[in-house]
């Protein structure tokens, strides 16, 4: 069904609307504006049944979201990042003004517009209703939390509001969905009014009055503040406890990744080698058996046991986000980003880079300043994403004994892990320091956060974040992996002699391996970890598929486990300079991408991968040549 | 510091609260004192990204506490918490209660 609507005009000369009906149009766009963290992906995904990421921090959205909404396909509902004022300071405010102004390039300017309030903070919210009515689209207000604004002992007048702002004005919960018909009502009626203009629009200075004018006559009291978010922040903000308090936190998610993941990950492996050795003698050509065993399921399975270590990284991250901590977190290490040049909105994306470094280059649009971006931008390939998880583990397990001290609290593996991490991390920051005191431009935006109320994760949002990640780490096993797996499996066995396959070492895959392994030799690596380093440039993930191709072709190792064929071919020092690579190296072709993509430029993407992996050769190398004299 | 130890904060600054003359900067603001933001804010470079924020004259601005290594400097406005480096709070003039 289409809706008809009647567009009527206001005249701006008094700030009065004239209610002329003008034209006839229908609703297809509505435009979903708010500001940052008031739950506008949490209605967005209510009405469109999609999953768009929500979190407890602003600037979770930095890029428009276009989704149908449910049971109408006609109408198209646009997302928008959280934005403040008329005037956009960062690149996810000016993205929402481009879409509003219909201005962005491949999207239809909104005929309707879904201003979304926060009911517990109404005054600050109320100063965005001035610039967006002035847009004189039909819009209709939203006033979200109805449930805080109640359990807080807070009160509003909807019909008063509604008088006073000249639009329709509707008090709902998007996280309940309470209320909601009156979105529906909103899109069926036919006919429209453009909304009356405030009368004064431009600056806070004069908005924010007339804001207060507006909450007196809806009777708007302001709920009652959470004890529990300052008692929190008693704690989590102390000057001994926080700091302690995320340390303590870290290195929880360091041993749960690696004891309890790795427990998982062992019976994964145990049950995909059961059912390896149950198909494979049923396939009678040797061939087709190699490529199924050898190619297929030890390249394949060998990435795939990583899944639950991954998916607990994720577990934590997203409670950190949901949680509201995240903020606080920002706030705590904003000295030390201060110390680097950056400031602590840096911070966030920095950690998002744990989990993949694609998201959290598009998140430094909240950062603000061009300068911080870039430098933020280009340092967030070192932070340990998710994809060199496999490798760490693997090699961990491998080489790493398994000690433990203080009574079993903290083992010697978990802690290899957290230095990896925390090598990742010093190589940011002094990179930062390095860039801004270099060739970046000094910036004067001053650092504000704001800093949401805690709350308790919702089970919903996490089981949404960890299925989404599964999904995309199960693709990234299904398509690149296997498919580096089946051409190292090819390479590995041919060229094919008198029917027979070629050896290893006289395979096409070890001539080009002997080739390139002279360059490898100060790193302490053979042609067969060069030749996993190549495919790992394709995916990080990707190397663990090649060695488990590899090692599980050669006959020596075929009852043994990769992490013992490794061992015979590599030393601690080798195994240490290889970490140190992985841990510095860029070696993601989607980062690069994203990185092309966000700074509209190939010269940033080319300078960052030529300094990481000039940096990870060289670190890899003195660690190999040390060590080797040590030990 | 945050909430729980503003009684020694407080003494410190005790003999300099008698004797301030108004207005004084945000970040001279004691944990839980309450100031309004001045006229001067206008001026500064930033003003619009810190209106945003809540930053505008005649706002009632409280200091709630702060990181642990006492900057950024945490600020409840217009009913929410924003935290702001000192750097920053210096430049902001706020008008506070004669004691």
């Amino acid at each position: 069904m289409t809706r008809q609507i009647s567009v009527i005009e206001t005249d701006e000369s008094t700030g009065h609307s004239g209610r002329k009906p003008v034209r006839s149009s229908s609703i297809r766009n509505v435009a979903l504006v708010g500001q940052p963290n008031c739950g506008k992906s949490t209605l967005f995904n209510r009405l469109t049944g999609l999953r768009q990421k929500i979190a407890n921090y602003p600037g979770v959205t930095v890029e428009y979201r276009v989704g149908q909404l449910s049971g109408d396909r006609t109408v198209s509902l646009i997302d928008l990042p959280g934005i403040r004022c008329l005037e956009p300071h960062s690149e996810d405010e000016q993205i929402a003004w481009k879409v509003l102004r219909g201005e962005m390039p491949g999207v239809e300017k909104p005929d309707a517009i879904f201003l979304l309030l926060d009911a517990t903070n109404l005054g600050a919210q109320l100063a965005l209703t001035a610039p967006i009515l002035a847009l004189g689209r039909p819009t209709l207000i939203l006033v979200n939390l109805a449930d805080a604004l109640h359990n807080g002992g807070g009160s509003l007048d909807v019909e008063q509001l509604e008088a006073s702002l000249g639009a329709p004005v509707a008090l709902i919960s998007a996280k309940k969905g309470t209320n909601l018909k009156k979105i529906y009502e909103f899109l069926d009626k036919r006919q429209h009014s453009a909304p009356a203009l405030p009368p004064i629009l431009q600056t806070a200075k004069h908005s924010r009055p007339w804001a207060r004018k507006v909450m007196e006559r809806a009777k708007y009291r302001v709920p009652r503040e959470s004890i529990w978010s300052q008692r929190l922040d008693s704690f989590f903000l102390h000057p001994l406890w926080g700091p302690l308090f995320l340390l303590a936190a870290m290195e929880l998610v360091f041993q749960s990744v690696f004891g309890v993941g790795q427990l998982l990950a062992n019976d994964i492996d145990r049950g995909l080698r059961f059912i390896a050795e149950r198909i494979s003698p049923e396939i009678g050509n040797p061939i087709l058996r190699s490529l199924f065993a050898d190619g297929l399921w030890k390249g394949v399975g060998s990435v795939l046991v990583f899944l639950p270590p991954i998916l607990l990284l994720f577990l934590f991250l997203g409670v950190l986000e949901d949680s509201g901590y995240l903020a606080r977190a920002a706030v705590i290490s904003d000295r030390t980003m201060a110390h680097t040049g950056l400031n602590g909105k840096a911070f966030i994306p920095l950690l998002a880079g744990y989990g993949c470094a694609v998201p959290a280059i598009m998140a430094t649009r909240v950062v603000g300043s061009r300068r911080d971006r870039f430098a933020t931008m280009f340092v967030i390939p070192f932070m340990t994403c998710s994809a060199r998880l496999p490798v760490y583990t693997l090699l961990i397990a491998a080489f790493i004994p398994s000690k433990s001290f203080l009574w079993g609290l903290i083992g010697l593996q978990a802690c290899t892990l957290l230095g990896l991490y925390a090598l990742g991390f010093l190589a940011a920051v002094t990179t930062a320091k390095v860039l801004n005191s270099t060739i970046l431009e000094k910036s004067k935006l001053p650092f504000l956060l704001e800093l949401p109320e805690y709350r308790l994760p919702s089970l919903k949002t996490l089981t949404l974040l960890l299925v989404e990640r599964a999904r995309i780490f199960l693709t990234q096993v299904g398509t690149v992996v296997l498919a580096v797996s089946l051409t190292i499996w090819v390479l590995i066995h041919l060229p094919i002699h008198q029917g027979h396959m070629a050896p290893v070492e006289q395979s096409w895959l070890a001539y080009v391996g002997h080739h390139i392994e002279p360059a490898l030799r100060p790193m302490g690596f053979n042609w067969k970890i060069g030749m996993g380093l190549v495919t790992s440039f394709v995916a990080r993930e990707a190397m663990v598929g090649t060695l488990g191709t590899m090692y599980g072709a050669q006959p020596t190792a075929n009852s043994s486990g990769l992490a013992s064929a490794l061992r015979q071919d590599l030393t601690l020092p080798n195994t240490i300079a290889l970490l140190v690579f992985f841990a510095l190296a860029m070696q993601c072709t989607s980062t690069f991408a994203a990185m092309r993509r966000e700074t509209n430029s190939w010269k940033w993407p080319v300078l960052q991968f030529a300094y990481m992996s000039g940096l990870a050769y060289t670190a890899a190398w003195i660690a190999n040549q040390v060590l080797s004299t040590w030990l | 510091m945050f909430f729980g130890s503003k009684r020694m904060e407080m003494a410190k600054r005790g003999a300099r609260e008698e004797t301030t003359l108004l207005p004084a900067s945000l970040c001279d603001l004691c944990p839980d004192e309450t100031g309004v933001v001045e006229e001067t804010l206008w001026r500064t470079e930033h003003a619009a990204l810190l209106e945003s924020y809540g930053f505008y004259p005649g706002c009632p601005v409280t200091r709630v506490g702060s990181a642990p290594q006492g900057d950024p400097v945490i600020y409840r406005l217009e009913g929410r918490l924003v935290a702001v480096r000192k750097e920053t709070a210096a430049k902001i003039t706020v008008r506070r209660a004669k004691k």
